[in-house]
């Protein structure tokens, strides 16, 4: 192969690669942290009343409790007129006019807003479990 | 280098050659166009331009329109005005050396640089920022684009080369 025909086709690829690296450090890798800050790691515990308990951790770039519950299977709720009421959460169900009702803390504390008012936060805990009376 | 191009106006013979060459430029896209950016425009107008000179205007300005009519004269035909005169302009430069690799060099520099000749007319309308974002996104197709204008140049040209000096007799009769 002739010098000049090495010379250019080394000059192609140094361009090609200088593209590449400028696309990569550009545009790919801030674009994947941007979408990776997004990205919550939160816990869900659910306790139900035969005392069996189901906790699962999930990675999720869902912005409210209930989105993520729904995106798993996981929730069966309806709007009564003061944000989402849980009817059924991973498969039990749990009636106000049975004397039941789900109910969840946050990191230990007892949640203050229906499922789809509480918004996720990374490494976030819920646990749920059934308040009879 | 020879010539097929008859001096002064377009000849019957040059019209019809140089209008088939944009046809082909067009046809041959939409025939690769399930390869992103690989096709033979640059390949062909570079034939046009070693065998025609500044006449590959003619085929430019002819492929030009054929993609508005195929593709909708879109905000990115308003760059295919200046893209592939463009090409014409930097292929005439670098004709007397009639030289396929330095043909090929020119159209990988086309493809490289084509992404970001076409975000011209986006400057005006959404700003440098959003421009230069829309770019850098399209980085990797410009890479495939150069790349393959360079492999596909060096591959096809010497043939094409032969093929025209077979048409010299042809052409100038």
């Amino acid at each position: 192969m002739k010098k000049k025909t090495i010379f250019t086709l080394l000059a192609v690829l140094l361009v090609a690669a200088a593209l590449a690296a400028l696309w990569y450090f550009g545009y790919k890798k801030p674009a994947n942290a941007a979408a990776n800050e997004n990205l919550k790691s939160v816990t869900v515990n659910i306790v139900h009343t035969d005392g069996t308990e189901n906790t699962r951790t999930f990675t999720t770039e869902r912005a409210y409790l209930s989105e993520l519950l729904e995106d798993e299977g996981l929730l069966v709720a309806e709007d009564q007129g003061y944000g989402l009421t849980i009817l059924s959460l991973d498969g039990e169900e749990a009636l106000v006019e049975n004397n039941a009702s789900w109910v969840f803390n946050v990191n230990g504390e007892m949640g203050t807003s229906s499922v789809d008012a509480t918004p996720l936060a990374d490494g976030d805990i819920y646990d749920f479990s059934i308040l009879t009376w | 280098m020879t010539s097929l191009s008859s001096p002064g106006k377009l000849t019957l013979r040059e019209v019809i050659v140089l209008g088939l060459l944009a046809a082909m430029m067009i046809g041959t896209k939409i025939a690769l166009a399930a390869l992103p950016n690989i096709h033979l425009g640059a390949v062909i107008l570079t034939f046009a331009v070693a065998f025609f000179g500044w006449k590959a205007l003619y085929t430019a300005a002819i492929y030009i329109l054929l993609e508005g009519l195929v593709y909708g004269f879109g905000i990115w035909w308003v760059s295919y005005l200046y893209c592939w005169p463009l090409l014409v302009a930097a292929l005439m430069a670098v004709r007397k050396k009639d030289s396929p690799l330095v043909y090929s060099a020119v159209a990988a520099a086309f493809g490289f640089a084509f992404g970001a000749l076409c975000e011209i007319p986006y400057l005006f309308l959404i700003g440098w920022k959003a421009s230069f974002t829309m770019w850098m996104a399209g980085i990797p197709f410009d890479i495939v684009h150069g790349a393959a204008n360079f492999a596909l140049c060096a591959l096809l040209f010497p043939p094409l080369q032969k093929l025209g000096k077979h048409l010299q007799p042809i052409m100038q009769k």
